[in-house]
């Protein structure tokens, strides 16, 4: 994820290394919080058609369930993967800060 | 609109067709039955004189085989209704089935799966991106991979209905 490879980190060390790869991670987020919301929506779809076809229906009720139980396990996963990416972010800026004071303390 | 199944009424019409068969089996054989009485009475003499002659032939000549090709009319039927009610019990348990709604169901759940299906790739592209350049990072996003293959599978009841 350096200014020369798209499909690689690289080694995170120049300024623009850090910007790219800060970059490709808020991108990714960004992926994430889009399919989070796709599979809600989606979900709501499969939710009006259940009331169309009855939900006092023994199956219909049963699909329903697992369909709000993947809904529920979606969700935790982009939380989770939301927090990864979270400390991925700070792991980056810490080792961009060390890199800097390692550049001054070398200067000085 | 697209096509509505109800199970209740699939077994009245099972029911009442059975018994419309039972009933025109019935009666096909009483006609049947008569006819043959007839043509013997016709035949061995009981009957005789030029009316009867003619009858003889219209029973030999109409009625019989129209007895026979109705007969294969019931059987064909019967085979018919042997069949639905062969392809009915797959589904007669889930009650009332919409195609409109099975149909929206199934496309939202063909949406979820080739969500994840892609959210996987990219999951896996950004690991193998991370990989050296940040350690742990790699590995942290790709063992959600398994979770998203079990998302993607969870959708799949949905098709076996269909």
């Amino acid at each position: 994820m350096n200014g020369r490879d798209g499909e690689s980190y690289g080694q995170v060390s120049s300024e623009q290394d850090v910007a790219d790869a800060l970059s490709h991670i808020r991108r990714h987020e960004e992926r994430w919080d889009e399919y989070r919301r796709a599979m809600r929506d989606h979900t709501s779809r499969f939710e009006e058609a259940a009331t169309g076809l009855g939900t006092t229906n023994y199956f219909v009720q049963k699909e329903l369930a697992a369909r709000r139980e993947v809904d529920a396990y979606v969700g935790r996963l982009a939380s989770e993967q939301s927090e990864v990416l979270t400390q991925t972010v700070r792991a980056i800026n810490r080792a961009a800060d060390a890199e800097r004071s390692g550049d001054e303390g070398g200067r000085a | 609109m697209g096509l509505v199944y109800d199970a209740a009424d699939s077994d009245k019409l099972k029911t009442a067709l059975a018994g419309n068969l039972t009933t025109a089996l019935s009666v096909l054989e009483a006609t049947d039955s008569a006819a043959r009485r007839l043509a013997g009475a016709l035949r061995g003499g009981e009957l005789s004189g030029r009316g009867y002659s003619a009858a003889e032939l219209v029973l030999s000549r109409d009625i019989a085989p129209q007895i026979a090709a109705a007969r294969d009319e019931v059987a064909v039927i019967e085979k018919d209704l042997a069949r639905f009610t062969h392809e009915d019990s797959k589904v007669n348990r889930f009650g009332v089935l919409k195609e409109d709604e099975l149909t929206r169901q199934l496309a939202a759940t063909r949406a979820q799966r080739d969500l994840t299906e892609r959210l996987k790739e990219m999951n896996e592209a950004v690991a193998a991106a991370a990989d050296g350049a940040l350690p742990g990072v790699g590995e942290a996003l790709r063992a959600v991979g398994p979770q998203l293959e079990l998302t993607s599978s969870q959708g799949i009841g949905i098709t076996k209905l269909s």
